[in-house]
């Protein structure tokens, strides 16, 4: 009896995914980075790497996207990067998956560089509260 | 009958499982004394015997997690990819944590109302 | 004598356990701002490996009908832990929450550099240690 449960959960689980070119998809590793608030210009970039049986030879497939956000968001900055590596098997064939997004963030043109005596009257961009009693998080 | 309770028994002795995949974090300067909120999302992905074609419930939770800050910046991201398992199926989550930091009197004011609420509570 | 040196060694290559890298992260490490003071954070589960578990309960039980019902126990409890697994299951998921609470608390100045996350496993028999450390250097 154990030999056959043990053989229906694994019959069961190949006939899914060999019934209607069904696909085994799982979520290899992912990586998330501080987002900006000025998020209207994203940018993404995917790519993908197959082969039988799952053996690869090289990984060199993740190399280019780097460059293939930059050239989405010439002279700004790239920020707010969400990484995702998936990997799916068909049957035999594993795909492996690499998503790269983030937020192209142009900075405002650096003013003109300022003598060291002016700079200490500069006017600073935010005001930032800074109390040391105050508490970091605010509860709901 | 027997047989089935022996067989069951181990199991309810031994409850439901879980298993963390990896967990990631990214830090940013946070200024003492600024206004920070935390925020989470979470989302979940129900697999049956194995089969599913996406892992978009990576990016609903990312974008769920966005939609709480939008008009600040979202620093100290933390992430967790997990599996909870069950009978002949799973569910993939996936958890992000991170602390939404605005600047100006908007944030001051969202922040002080917070804590009054929390006050009256 | 030499039974027992045997029995002595495999003891305790059962006790050390094996450890598993499952997933490494660093981030920047910026040592141009100051002194930077080194941190850890550290917490832990408890893995149970039920397969593993119902293997060493088969080579107590003497009887080959007991042998039979804990293999089918075994194979049903396989078919109720359905899904990936990293390490060996654990009974909960929350267990590596907020940590990068608690590394602000250590970092008041909020100020982190070097920040490498590890997640791993330390394996015994039936056991095991689920980890994962964050260390990292704050900023004063």
């Amino acid at each position: 009896m154990t030999m056959t449960l043990l053989s229906v959960s694994r019959t069961l689980f190949l006939a899914a995914c060999v019934a209607g070119s069904a696909a085994c998809t799982s979520l290899q590793s992912v990586s998330v980075n501080s987002v900006p608030t000025n998020r209207s210009r994203p940018v993404e970039a995917t790519e993908s790497n197959t082969a039988f049986l799952g053996i690869h030879f090289d990984n060199d497939f993740v190399d280019d996207l780097p460059s293939q956000l930059t050239a989405q968001c010439p002279g700004g900055k790239v920020t707010g990067i969400f990484t995702k590596h998936e990997s799916t098997w068909y049957v035999l064939v594993e795909q492996r998956e690499v998503r790269v997004s983030g937020y192209c963030v142009y900075e405002r043109p650096s003013a003109p560089k300022a003598p060291v005596a002016k700079r200490a009257s500069a006017t600073p961009l935010a005001p930032v509260t800074r109390t040391e009693s105050a508490p970091r998080e605010s509860q709901p | 009958m027997t047989k089935i309770g022996f067989a069951l028994l181990p199991l309810l002795a031994i409850g439901c499982t879980h298993s963390v995949h990896q967990v990631s974090a990214a830090t940013a300067e946070i200024p003492p004394g600024a206004h920070v909120r935390k925020v989470e999302a979470e989302a979940e992905q129900h697999v049956v015997l194995y089969i599913t074609d996406n892992t978009d419930f990576a990016d609903e939770a990312y974008r769920k997690l966005l939609a709480q800050c939008p008009r600040g910046d979202v620093v100290a991201i933390e992430a967790r990819n997990s599996t909870s398992h069950g009978f002949l199926s799973f569910d993939n989550k996936f958890k992000l944590t991170g602390w939404c930091l605005e600047a100006g009197k908007d944030a001051q004011a969202r922040s002080d109302a917070i804590v009054q609420r929390a006050a009256v509570r | 004598m030499r039974v027992l040196i045997l029995e002595g060694l495999c003891a305790a290559l059962l006790l050390a356990g094996c450890a598993s890298l499952h997933h490494y992260q660093l981030g920047d490490i910026d040592a141009s701002r100051g002194e930077l003071k080194p941190f850890e954070i550290q917490v832990d589960e408890t893995g149970l490996d039920t397969q593993e578990a119902m293997e060493v309960g088969k080579a107590f039980v003497a009887s080959d009908s007991g042998k039979q019902r804990m293999g089918d126990a075994q194979a049903i409890i396989a078919l109720f832990q359905f899904g990936y697994v990293t390490g060996d299951p654990t009974f909960d998921d929350d267990w590596a929450d907020g940590l990068l609470a608690k590394v602000l608390d250590r970092c008041p100045s909020g100020r982190i550099t070097g920040l490498s996350v590890v997640r791993e496993s330390m394996d015994y028999p039936v056991v095991s240690g689920e980890i994962v450390t964050l260390k990292g250097y704050c900023i004063p």
